[in-house]
């Protein structure tokens, strides 16, 4: 190693000066990543790791089970990952009320217990987000580009493309997820369907923003139109409008 | 001590004043800008680095240049990180979040001190040591028998699949050596590091 500094080429003099000249550079270059690392870290929105433990997204009651009645379950006997949600006060034990947005589900260990992702997200079939969907409780958000989100989206949904969370867009992108989005209530993230990755990528920002009741629609678009399922078209709703109540009714272009 | 100044591409001279070629510069010892000598250092430079200063790049998601870039997130990188489930890091939060940042952020900063050419050697001693603990990680979960993504580009691929396997082991050897060549070697001719000694004389 010495000799491949002699005349200097590294900077560093002698053999043996070469080496802790190296060394020394080395335990620089760390200390300089490390602070760096440190100054974005505290720059950034906290990290959450919760998402591959399960988001805490709870799915309503389908006529499946007891004559449409809401029942909390306890958090070992959940079978998909459904979780209480800390800062959610409408989750304490026996409180849940259709109207509320942490009804849990009993029957996910049935045929259409949602897949897991690679990544151990929480996803959702086309029958589960349906059910989220006639709840009115649930905000949709659609992680693919604007224009296809234009062309046609579940109604209710704000369009917040994967890249929106890249650069300079970031801010932007906070404050429109600030304000369109209720960090108690359950989140559906969707895109094309399938392997698409801007849900998953959507999901896991919001998720690191606090959302942790946030899941993702593995057929996405793709599996609600061909469900034959109500679509809009055009811009989403403005923001004065909650997109999760109602939908159907007050969305614009409603098919 | 000090090399001569490269001049390959003004005819060499040796100490006679006669004009030698690159071959018979390189023969003696010379660092006088014979092609080996120049362009070897210079590729493994310029390749190893432009590597690194994409992949940090990409993981840190600052920006994607208008969507162009494939780029993720420090917090998508703690998930990869966390799913490695490595020893002394586990799911502890602090250390994966402090190192989904620190770790794109040092590939970044050696990847652009390598293309440079400046404090090459340690750069290049911090960017195998970084990629040997990658190589250990990725056996560990082929020896576990786990199929995962990769994320060693963030969501981008490059040469290789998605899910961890013999080949992201075979390229990270590949690079491992190509560091390991840049320690041994350094910057070669057109590095700063060459231009910087040389105005030290």
């Amino acid at each position: 190693m010495g000799s491949a500094c002699e005349g200097g080429a590294c900077g560093c003099r002698t053999s043996t000066g070469g080496l802790a000249c190296v060394i020394k550079r080395s335990a620089a270059i760390v200390a300089l990543s490390l602070a760096v690392a440190l100054v974005h870290r505290e720059m950034s929105p906290a990290i959450s790791l919760e998402f591959k433990q399960g988001s805490g997204i709870k799915l309503p009651v389908t006529s499946t089970d007891q004559a449409g009645k809401a029942v909390d379950t306890p958090k070992s006997s959940q079978t998909s990952g459904v979780q209480t949600t800390p800062n959610n006060p409408s989750t304490s034990s026996n409180t849940s009320t259709p109207s509320t947005p942490v009804q849990t589900s009993s029957q996910s260990s049935t045929s259409s217990t949602p897949p897991m992702d690679s990544d151990g997200a929480k996803m959702l079939t086309t029958e589960q987000t349906k059910a989220l969907y006639d709840q009115g409780l649930t905000q949709f958000v659609d992680a693919r580009a604007l224009t296809e989100f234009e062309k046609g989206h579940i109604p209710g949904s704000i369009s917040l493309p994967a890249g929106d969370f890249t650069g300079d867009k970031i801010i932007a992108t906070d404050g429109k997820v600030n304000m369109r989005l209720n960090r108690s209530m359950n989140v559906v993230v969707y895109c094309g369907g399938g392997d698409c990755s801007d849900s998953k990528l959507v999901a896991k920002e919001l998720v690191a923003r606090g959302f942790s009741m946030t899941a993702v629609y593995h057929d996405g678009w793709n599996g609600w139109s061909a469900a034959g399922h109500p679509k809009s078209s055009g811009a989403e709703l403005p923001p004065g409008v909650p997109p999760m109540i109602d939908p159907p009714a007050s969305a614009g272009g409603s098919q | 001590m000090t090399p001569p100044l490269s001049s390959s591409s003004n005819s060499p001279s040796n100490s006679n004043g006669a004009v030698t070629d690159s071959a018979s510069c390189c023969s003696q010892g010379g660092s006088c800008g014979c092609p080996l000598r120049v362009v070897v250092p210079t590729t493994l430079r310029l390749v190893l680095g432009g590597l690194l200063m994409y992949s940090g790049w990409l993981k840190l998601g600052i920006s994607s240049f208008g969507g162009t870039l494939p780029t993720s997130t420090p917090a998508a990188f703690a998930e990869t990180i966390k799913k490695f489930d490595l020893p002394l890091v586990g799911d502890d939060v602090g250390i994966i979040s402090i190192l989904a940042f620190m770790i794109p952020w040092t590939e970044l900063i050696i990847g652009v001190l390598m293309v440079l050419g400046l404090w090459t050697r340690a750069a290049a001693l911090v960017a195998t040591g970084l990629l040997v603990s990658f190589t250990v990680g990725l056996g560990m979960v082929m020896a576990r028998g786990m199929e995962m993504s990769c994320s060693c580009f963030g969501s981008a691929k490059f040469l290789c699949g998605e899910t961890v396997g013999a080949c992201h082991l075979a390229r990270n050897a590949a690079l491992i050596a190509m560091g390991v060549m840049l320690v041994w070697k350094g910057s070669g001719a057109l590095g700063l590091d060459r231009l910087l000694s040389r105005r030290r004389g």
